[in-house]
């Protein structure tokens, strides 16, 4: 495996050839907003370079809006494949969460070998713990935590369900925190590198939190779900699991993907199979310790129906 | 919508069922329309009921009583003829042309 020399970023952004292997997906990325090399060289510098192969699954750049209006309020466009994407402008100094979110608009829209479930996706002993939410539970900040306390990040925003056989496969990426998030997490893990801070985005202030260097070295290991936990933060509350009968978890978690209406008979039968064999809570926490003690707590004591599969696609 | 002694009522034959259960309830994916139902097990009971054959409302609710081990009490003949009326809404059931 090779990674991108840290060097290199800037000049290999400015010709629009910046490839990085992210999970499954090979993708290019261009750019000529100012400041976006530094921060991305920072939370992508450990991940594989994609230059094996001559094809990208996504081509996307954050390019400079042109015209007079440049010069009073600079503004950043998002492009995918050479098309912009219906993405109202952004301030030229947000380039990365912008590049971020286009990323993940690319996934959602065009992803669909996968069913794209909008859920956090993490790993311990072989086995896949979901936290599908939508935003403000606290799905990200409880997934970074995790991180930080021994599991593996598959992702914070996608599970990557395969239809075919139920695995799930890696999609690691920098975690967005948004907000008060920020400092819990500084304070939570002191070892965490946080990219710059971007003030007053459309989600408030936003930072990026770069996986552990175990997420990214492992992101082609798929992974068969194991617990579905449904979280809820609410201040002040006591952690509480409460089980949540599969049928209700199915429909919680149809009314959650991306793609399952679009999916059909294939996306029904992927998430009965995925309630065949996990298990689903509902989960309300107050504080980020208790919470990861609490999941601890389930991993080691749910029993093993089955070993766990691991596969690799293709490794870069 | 009514379900009286003359009306009978049958499942959808555009639908394309597919059931699944495990812990409480039964959820129905309809290929047909792509949609997603959670049903409790009277209602579930009534799809399938009509399923095995079209069926008259008094018919229907006197099978299902059986088949739930409810009494009439129970199972109110409206509530039955207020589920038909949701799975006509719902384009699960229709009536049987006379």
């Amino acid at each position: 495996m090779t990674v991108v020399t840290a060097g290199r970023f800037e000049a290999l952004l400015a010709r629009g050839v910046l490839r990085l292997r992210l999970g499954p997906f090979r993708v290019r990325i261009g750019a000529d907003a100012p400041g976006l090399a530094e921060p991305l060289q920072q939370l992508y510098g450990a991940y594989p370079a994609a230059d094996e192969l001559p094809f990208d699954d996504y081509r996307i750049a954050v390019l400079r809006q042109r015209g007079v209006r440049r010069w009073l309020k600079p503004q950043v466009v998002f492009v995918a494949d050479g098309e912009t994407v219906p993405f109202e402008p952004f301030p030229a100094d947000t380039a990365l969460p912008l590049l971020e979110w286009g990323l993940n608009w690319c996934v959602a829209t065009r992803a669909h070998q996968y069913l794209l479930l909008h859920a956090g996706v993490l790993e311990k002993n072989g086995r896949a713990l979901l936290l599908p939410a939508w935003p403000g539970s606290g799905k990200s900040t409880l997934s970074t935590a995790l991180m930080f306390r021994g599991w593996r990040l598959l992702s914070d925003e996608f599970a990557l369900l395969r239809p075919d056989d139920g695995l799930v496969d890696p999609f690691p990426r920098p975690i967005p925190l948004k907000n008060a998030s920020i400092p819990v997490i500084r304070a939570f893990a002191p070892e965490a590198v946080i990219g710059p801070v971007f003030p007053k985005t459309r989600k408030g202030d936003v930072a990026h939190v770069r996986p552990s260097d175990d997420s990214v070295a492992r992101q082609h290991q798929a992974v068969r779900p194991a617990w579905i936990v449904y979280p809820s933060f609410q201040a002040g509350a006591r952690v509480q699991l409460t089980p949540l009968a599969r049928e209700r978890s199915l429909l919680k978690l149809a009314g959650n993907s991306f793609n399952y209406e679009r999916s059909g008979l294939r996306g029904f039968e992927a998430v009965a199979r995925l309630m065949d064999t996990t298990r689903s809570w509902l989960f309300e926490y107050g504080d980020l310790d208790q919470a990861v003690a609490r999941l601890d707590e389930l991993a080691a004591d749910e029993p093993r129906e089955a070993e766990p599969t691991l596969t690799a696609f293709a490794e870069a | 919508m009514t379900t009286g002694q003359g009306t009978v009522w049958k499942l959808n034959p555009g639908c394309e069922l597919h059931w699944r259960h495990w812990d409480e309830g039964f959820v129905l994916f309809d290929a047909a329309s792509g949609r997603t139902h959670l049903l409790n097990p009277i209602g579930a009971a009534c799809l399938q009921l009509l399923a095995l054959a079209p069926t008259d409302g008094p018919t229907l609710w006197s099978l299902l009583r059986a088949e739930c081990a409810l009494d009439a009490g129970e199972l109110p003949f409206g509530e039955l003829e207020a589920l038909l009326a949701d799975f006509g809404r719902l384009g699960l059931v229709e009536r049987e042309a006379a």
